[in-house]
């Protein structure tokens, strides 16, 4: 991993929450990458101060009166203790004598038996269960809401998903899917998906049509989604794909990465990001959900129409300096003046780095297509390659 | 046994604590109102961190012990005293903030995080007004933010509190790591 890989994994390194592998891995990385190690320091920093942080402040007036005139107006609680006949507790109070209740009542040994034995049965329970979570080909399904079907059979409550079983919802219902152990999937109505695989290295479905939102929290690349247009291949984030009826697609990326691709296309959607795909086109040009409207419309016609030329002039036209995420994409479409345009207007709105030259960019040099990626600050494209 | 009334009565033993309990829930106003005393600036606090205004912090923390005066037989002691009244606090200020929708757009927008350097100072060797630069976090960002690292809950607590998966409260918290310490390079 590079350093925005492990910047992104630091939050959660910071508290433990990662498996050993890629705790060695970041920890081996911070030994000898100092700005990730200041980040990281950083980030203990504020870890530790919001520990430390008052627990206590003063409200700047006594808020006691307000109370009082409000409890005064209302009912006592009622008196629900009785003296009891065993383990009294005594406290004197003012010359009174005050007697209550323990509040942890005594149980009996068929208590502690039966409790011992459901704690046995249940242990035994979990751990078939996340035996068979793990190493069999199904995920446990969800409803929640109206009455989604696998196969012909109506989900009732919880069921199971198995590979090559497909699940569908009508318009009034909605299913959740465990990922085995690393996420989610929430299937909206009108959607049908089937169970591709289902293995510790992969997990993958198909969604024919219909909306997820996919919130994924294990390392990049095990969780992938097939559409009739492109595969979604998660990079640890949080997602929303939606597939139409004729196959064409709208990924939109809440957190994290999420690569779209349909053999050597490839698109590349951060956070914020918005990404069209379409069938026989594969995945479109990314862009950012604040773009202007002109831009957006601009692309989809320099994607997926027929008047690509005048499309990209006003894409160039159009394009401010965050939307190098979509220029960077392009670079790769197109040709000659077209690809000359494009980087000349790149030029313009973000700073060409060292080590990237024009000749290479027209050549398609791609250790320079991977630098300036990475100037941008989108974070880094090995993320896509190294894994 | 006489326990004086003033604000903030530390070290509380166990049998002070639930004899005064024992008697408001018989209806003792005065133990109650020990018991307001000792609590109230942490439930001030946490009221204070989630709602971002002073005002609504104020009425919150009444609401929480109203809240508590009239459901205090439901509190069975097998919980410390103030666990349960934190509880209270929290879910009172979420209910509250979910009420009111002009808080989205209030910290819908990022554009306040890119003020940060004029309205905080954070640095390593100098004092981090956190408090301050917490408060002007994206709405879920910082009630993460606060709820975990500020009070110590856990995530699957925290998911079980906003009604979101535990995943959510991870990348919120991520999220709002990244933004102070973004607020931190300015």
């Amino acid at each position: 991993m590079k350093c925005k890989e492990i910047k992104y994994y630091l939050s959660d390194y910071a508290d433990g929450y990662l498996i050993d592998e890629m705790r060695d891995e970041i920890k081996n990385h911070l030994d000898v990458c100092t700005g990730c190690k200041g980040y990281y320091s950083d980030i203990l920093t504020i870890i530790s101060e919001a520990h430390s942080l008052p627990k206590e402040i003063s409200p700047s007036r006594d808020l006691w009166e307000g109370i009082s005139e409000k409890i005064s107006g209302k009912k006592s609680p009622a008196k629900i203790f009785t003296i009891p006949s065993e383990k009294q507790y005594y406290y004197g109070s003012g010359g009174k004598t005050l007697f209550f209740k323990n509040p942890r009542k005594k149980r009996g040994g068929w208590y502690v038996i039966g409790s011992a034995v459901a704690t046995v049965v249940l242990g035994i329970a979990l751990g078939i269960y996340f035996f068979f979570q793990s190493t069999t080909a199904f995920w446990t399904v969800e409803k929640l809401a109206g009455t989604p079907v696998i196969g012909s059979e109506e989900l009732t409550g919880y069921g199971m998903l198995n590979v090559g079983d497909w699940l569908e919802t009508d318009s009034k219902s909605r299913a959740r899917l465990k990922v085995g152990m690393i996420g989610e999937v929430d299937v909206q109505p009108e959607s049908r998906l089937r169970l591709v695989e289902t293995t510790p290295a992969e997990h993958r479905i198909s969604l024919d049509h219909g909306k997820i939102n996919a919130t994924i929290w294990a390392p990049p690349r095990l969780f992938f989604v097939e559409t009739p247009s492109a595969t979604a291949i998660d990079l640890g984030c949080m997602y929303t794909l939606e597939v139409a009826e004729d196959g064409s697609g709208l990924l939109e990326v809440t957190s994290g990465w999420v690569a779209l691709q349909l053999g050597n296309i490839e698109s590349l959607i951060p956070s914020d990001a918005m990404c069209k795909t379409k069938k026989s086109y594969g995945p479109g040009t990314p862009y950012f959900k604040d773009a202007g409207s002109e831009f957006k419309a601009a692309l989809d016609e320099f994607d997926f129409g027929n008047n690509k030329s005048s499309a990209l002039t006003t894409v160039l036209k159009e394009a401010r300096k965050e939307d190098a995420l979509s220029l960077w994409h392009i670079l790769s479409k197109v040709l000659d003046d077209e690809k000359e345009q494009t980087y000349n207007r790149l030029a313009e709105l973000v700073e060409i780095p060292g080590g990237v030259t024009f000749e290479g960019i027209m050549n398609g040099n791609h250790d320079m297509m991977d630098i300036l990626w990475e100037s941008l600050g989108y974070g880094s494209r090995s993320l896509w390659n190294y894994l | 046994m006489v326990i004086p009334i003033k604000n903030n009565i530390y070290n509380l033993n166990n049998e002070e604590e639930s004899f005064l309990i024992s008697r408001a829930k018989e209806g003792d106003t005065n133990a109650f109102e020990k018991l307001y005393r000792i609590n109230v600036s942490r439930v001030y606090a946490v009221c204070l961190r989630i709602s971002c205004d002073k005002r609504r912090a104020e009425e919150l923390t009444q609401d929480v012990f109203v809240k508590a005066w009239e459901n205090l037989n439901s509190f069975r002691e097998e919980s410390l005293f103030f666990t349960w009244l934190y509880k209270i606090a929290v879910n009172t200020s979420l209910l509250e903030l979910r009420k009111r929708k002009r808080w989205l757009a209030r910290f819908k927008n990022f554009s306040d995080l890119l003020n940060f350097d004029k309205k905080v100072s954070i640095s390593v060797n100098t004092t981090i007004d956190l408090d301050n630069a917490v408060s002007y976090l994206p709405k879920k960002a910082r009630l993460v933010f606060v709820l975990h690292d500020i009070e110590g809950y856990r995530h699957d607590e925290i998911a079980e509190l906003l009604s979101v998966k535990s995943g959510t409260t991870k990348a919120q918290l991520h999220r709002a790591r990244k933004l102070l310490r973004e607020a931190l390079e300015k």
